[in-house]
């Protein structure tokens, strides 16, 4: 590794997400940060007040793109069902790429239960949920989405399948890639769900 | 010419070194902490690369904060204005969406993914690497 970079402050937030995939944020220290980035807790502490700031700005680099790939797709000139795998496809291509990553998303429950962290992790994963329930809205309203369920349990239904099929790919140690999957999966949902409730 | 490919997208990655091999001898990188240290190994090797493609949605470090060091090393180096690398750009982004700042120079141009082969051959000639 190169002197000076990453900063300092970016070594100690990814050292902090190698440890959150390794032991779950409960197994996370400012001892075992200090430990893998082989400093002292003290030069530690003066990038971080406390973990818990450690935490928050694990989650902001969690992200980081969330607002910018949203926009990006919005303003796409695409079908909302296309709109809805881009978006999906955008994040785990992420944790395809950086698997560390993906235990973010699979402790967020874990960062609930963190003062610093619940509104924050809260934040993100309802604005994640509510992209993909607004396009299913408007896909349903132009005929392209069934409208067999409500947009909020077709938007549960992609997020099922996209911790669930997370979660596999981690305990079998990425041994396979994950995106393809996901969005063969969300793609059979929405295509061959039935016509409407009414029918 | 020397290329750096610095692109995570496995497929992404395979059609650029395609492409780009015609015009020099290329490395490939997957995250912004190996494209940094591919470039100021280079660099201290007396070999610096002439052309970046540079993804901004890479893992661990990205695109963005590593264009900004390498741009600092080159400050720090004191490289003159016509030796600095040229970067190409490439992400699903937005280049609006994208929060440059005053780092962006001349010596970038911004390619929106899926990648065609066109737009590289174009940002080159922008770039005033091919005629």
């Amino acid at each position: 590794m190169i002197k000076g970079f990453p900063t300092r402050r970016d070594s100690i937030i990814l050292a902090a997400i190698d440890i959150i995939s390794e032991s779950g944020v409960q197994g996370l220290s400012t001892k075992k940060i200090a430990e893998k980035q082989g400093i002292s807790e003290s030069l530690l502490y003066k990038h971080f007040k406390k973990l818990d700031d450690v935490l928050v700005e694990v989650i902001r680099y969690f992200s980081q793109f969330d607002a910018m790939i949203a926009n990006t797709i919005i303003k796409k000139d695409i079908s909302c069902k296309d709109k809805i795998l881009e978006y999906t496809k955008s994040f785990v291509e992420l944790y395809e790429t950086y698997p560390a990553l993906a235990a973010i998303l699979l402790n967020y429950e874990v960062l609930m239960h963190y003062d610093h962290t619940r509104q924050l992790i809260t934040d993100v994963i309802t604005n994640r949920i509510e992209f993909i329930t607004q396009a299913i809205v408007t896909g349903q309203e132009r005929g392209e989405i069934s409208t067999y369920y409500t947009p909020e349990e077709l938007a549960d239904i992609i997020k099922g399948i996209v911790l669930t099929s997370t979660f596999r790919w981690k305990m079998t140690d990425y041994t396979y890639p994950l995106k393809d999957g996901i969005l063969l999966t969300i793609r059979k949902v929405l295509e061959t769900s039935p016509l409407s409730r009414n029918e | 010419m020397r290329i750096l490919i610095a692109e995570d997208d496995y497929v992404s990655r395979k059609l650029l070194f395609k492409l780009l091999s015609q015009y020099g001898e290329c490395d490939m990188t997957v995250d912004g902490i190996e494209t940094f240290e591919a470039f100021a190994i280079a660099h201290e090797s007396g070999t610096p690369y002439d052309l970046l493609c540079l993804d901004i949605m890479m893992p661990k470090i990205d695109g963005l904060k590593a264009l900004r060091a390498i741009r600092e090393l080159e400050n720090r180096k004191k490289v003159k204005d016509s030796k600095r690398c040229k970067v190409i750009m490439i992400s699903a982004l937005n280049e609006t969406e994208i929060m440059f700042d005053s780092y962006k120079t001349e010596y970038e141009v911004y390619k929106t993914k899926p990648i065609d082969i066109d737009s590289i051959i174009n940002a080159m000639k922008e770039l005033k690497l091919l005629n």
